[in-house]
């Protein structure tokens, strides 16, 4: 039980080695050295997000005891990623942590205050904030001690370049989301994403679940590309402190009417969630109980919760809760016949798209400005597959990132491997990715150009081990198959 | 942008739950069956002891004639049973095809579907004929052994993985023939997964003799690990399990 509400800060205000951060380094040695059985040790905790045994597992040790087969089950493999349980259950995942953390820092003479700090990498006023911060990637601690802050396992980083670009950080399409959840397939899965029961893994995922929160996981790559690996890094729980702040940020821009979290029971109570607390004690949670991070059960703020963006003006923004039945459902207006692979190399894909002949054509749909998506369906791949942007009518022969204007969004590819596997309790259906290309398809009507025929144009972004883009172009890829490419109108 | 649309109750329920008529499809199946049964434990007119007994393939008996009851009432049952254990894929297969297509993609897909169980049935039925099981032991003991498998087979790797598969999604070619082809194989891949994951199931339904009481059992069965949430392997064979000791009970008794 928290008796005081603690304060996360943003790693960006404290000094390199700051107490919040030497106290983090000290707890997490200490974690590091618990059995993972422990669940205050820290692969248990990395666990509870996913573990895959044997080789999989990099800390893999003959002499290991993993826990119970009915633990395992009922602790291990529960992360919620492409849900709108995304948020609130790394909410509870977190404060959990937290908890055992905090508890460590005091068992080792350290401050009964400490909170997890959060990586504001959005903070376009911080010539610092896209690198990763210095705590993380020093060799050595203030106490001349190895560093449990820096993991190798990083694809960048660790060497201090400002590694992550304006796309990866980009808060725009997640915080204008106007709605927490969306139901139907063909459009954009909502800010938290899409009403799904418990969902390990694949499908649809909420705007905030893909960028920043998958394209920074991917930046960093390596253990942090991996959903069984990037617990370990420590880097982890501090971005997932900034996405849980970002629901925080979400939820209290200044539009009208406010942005709501859901109300539907099946999302409060429907599922419960389980944890150990800061002494091992099991303890569940509901998306009920997490909604206020002051709550008793989690007790905590954050220290900038402001609006990044310039608030709309009134009656520009609709943002409301819209029961499911009431919002709007996507029609396919064209797709691609056959699937495309993608192999690191820029790659292009025509799609016909035809007239609207059925919701989308209704007088009170044409009456509004057109949404419409593009979806990227069935997405598979093994390994960690390199990231892409895309573009759309880019004018031939000419590089596509020369056209900012024409950026149609990204697909981080965070999850594609573990959205392809057909063991532990996966459908093996792959990512799906939808982008809102409202706007730019808008755009490109209004300079007259033919939108029957879009041109969809891919470019590859991150690419493990490469330098910058055109290197990450050179670099083979593994194979990413794309089921379809789809046009959605709503 | 607007989000907001005000849709009348019709279009709510075709626009949004295109599946409304497999569902409704499913209903008349059932409706079909309840007036078929003799009695709710056993003794449906089809499709194993059609003829109280008789073996499909009897002496005497034309075969083409022969096999239409059971095909058929196996149709019916597939149709009652197994149909509602696929909603979410038919979903998937409107949702992903273009609008004036969404019922004959569904149409396509349930084709495909019903086609993998049919065969898989007429084979588990030519099998039970070649054994002639009904002959050789009482109705109870073939229900206790049915549900007795049926409870093994939950605990099986294989059949959780392919319960899982069961909720692959496809890509799917929107226009033309080639959006036919790709219906009817995406409903006949998943009626490959499903008859994996639930023939264990249905032959405990068909030795159990079909009546409501083991249809309800299967069908309550496949769509709770279908639909719940989180489906525990342990607690479905407990629960097939303990249907097994009520038959077995009255096998001996």
């Amino acid at each position: 039980m928290a008796n005081t509400v603690r304060v996360r800060k943003d790693v960006l205000n404290l000094a390199d080695w700051d107490p919040i951060l030497l106290w983090y380094a000290r707890a997490v040695a200490q974690m590091q050295q618990r059995p993972i059985a422990d669940p205050t040790s820290w692969r248990y905790q990395a666990a509870i997000h996913e573990y895959r045994p044997g080789n999989a597992d990099p800390l893999s040790n003959p002499a290991d005891v993993l826990p119970s087969a009915a633990d395992q089950k009922k602790f291990w493999n529960q992360c919620q990623h492409f849900s709108w349980y995304f948020l609130p259950w790394h909410r509870m995942y977190l404060a959990c942590f937290e908890q055992i953390v905090a508890a460590t820092v005091v068992s080792l003479g350290g401050p009964a205050d400490w909170a997890l700090p959060y990586w504001n990498y959005s903070n376009g006023n911080n010539a610092r904030a896209r690198q990763l911060p210095v705590a993380f990637r020093d060799q050595l601690t203030p106490d001349g001690l190895p560093n449990p802050l820096r993991v190798d396992h990083r694809d960048a980083g660790n060497d201090g370049s400002t590694f992550l670009d304006d796309l990866d950080v980009d808060l725009k399409n997640c915080l204008k989301e106007p709605l927490f959840t969306r139901q139907a397939f063909g459009g954009i899965a909502g800010f938290g994403g899409p009403k799904t029961t418990f969902h390990h893994i694949g499908g649809s995922m909420g705007e905030v679940d893909r960028v920043p929160h998958g394209a920074v996981h991917v930046a960093i790559g390596d253990w942090m590309g991996g959903f069984n690996t990037a617990g370990l890094d420590p880097i982890f729980w501090v971005h997932h402190a900034n996405i849980d702040r970002l629901w925080e940020v979400w939820r209290g821009r200044n539009v009208q009417p406010p942005h709501v979290d859901p109300t539907d029971g099946a999302w409060l109570t429907g599922e419960t969630f389980n944890f150990h607390d800061a002494s091992g004690t099991p303890v569940t949670f509901t998306s009920d109980q997490v909604v206020t991070t002051t709550a008793d059960r989690l007790g905590y703020r954050y220290e900038d919760v402001s609006d990044p963006l310039p608030v709309a003006a009134p009656g520009l923004v609709a943002a409301v809760e819209v029961a499911m039945e009431d919002q709007t459902i996507p029609e396919l207006v064209g797709a691609t016949e056959e699937p495309i692979v993608l192999t690191g190399q820029p790659a292009a894909v025509r799609v016909a798209v035809s007239a609207p002949t059925g919701p989308a054509a209704s007088p009170e749909a044409v009456a509004a400005p057109p949404n419409v998506y593009l979806n990227f369906e069935n997405i598979t791949a093994e390994g960690a597959p390199t990231s892409y942007a895309v573009y759309l009518n880019v004018p031939e022969g000419e590089d596509p990132r020369n056209h900012p204007e024409l950026l149609a969004g990204i697909l981080p590819m965070f999850g594609a491997a573990e959205s392809s596997a057909t063991d532990q309790d996966h459908a093996g259906s792959g990512l799906h990715y939808a982008l809102d290309v409202s706007d730019l398809v808008r755009s490109l009507e209004a300079s007259g150009q033919d939108t029957s025929d879009l041109q969809v144009q891919l470019v590859p972004r991150h690419r493990p081990g490469a330098a910058d883009v055109a290197e990450a172009a050179a670099v083979s890829s593994p194979p990413i198959r794309v089921g379809r490419v789809s046009v959605y109108r709503g | 942008m607007s989000i907001v649309r005000r849709y009348t109750g019709w279009e709510r329920l075709t626009w949004r739950h295109p599946e409304w008529w497999s569902v409704a499809l499913s209903a008349a199946a059932w409706l079909l069956l309840a007036v078929m049964t003799d009695s709710p434990g056993g003794g449906q007119a089809t499709p194993l002891h059609h003829h109280h007994g008789q073996s499909v393939t009897a002496p005497g008996r034309g075969i083409g004639t022969a096999w239409v009851t059971p095909a058929a009432g196996w149709l019916l049952m597939i149709a009652a049973m197994m149909v509602p254990m696929v909603l979410g894929s038919v979903r998937a297969t409107a949702a992903r095809s273009m609008w004036r297509r969404r019922s004959r993609a569904i149409a396509g897909f349930l084709l495909g579907y019903v086609g993998m169980w049919f065969i898989a049935g007429l084979l588990i039925l030519a099998l039970l004929d070649a054994l002639e099981l009904d002959k050789r032991f009482s109705s109870p003991a073939l229900a206790a052994a049915g549900f007795a498998a049926a409870a093994a087979w939950q605990l099986t790797p294989v059949k959780r993985r392919a319960l899982w598969s069961c909720h692959r999604t496809a890509p799917l070619a929107p226009r033309g023939w080639k959006a036919d082809g790709d219906c009817i194989r995406y409903g006949w891949t998943i009626g490959g997964r499903c008859v994996v994951s639930c023939w264990a199931l249905m032959l405990a339904c068909l030795l159990a003799g079909h009546g409501l009481v083991p249809m309800g059992i299967v069908a309550v069965t496949g769509a709770g690990e279908r639909y719940l949430k989180r489906p525990t392997p342990r607690g479905y064979a407990l629960f097939l399990a303990g249907f097994a000791l009520v038959y077995a009970t009255f096998a001996l008794g």
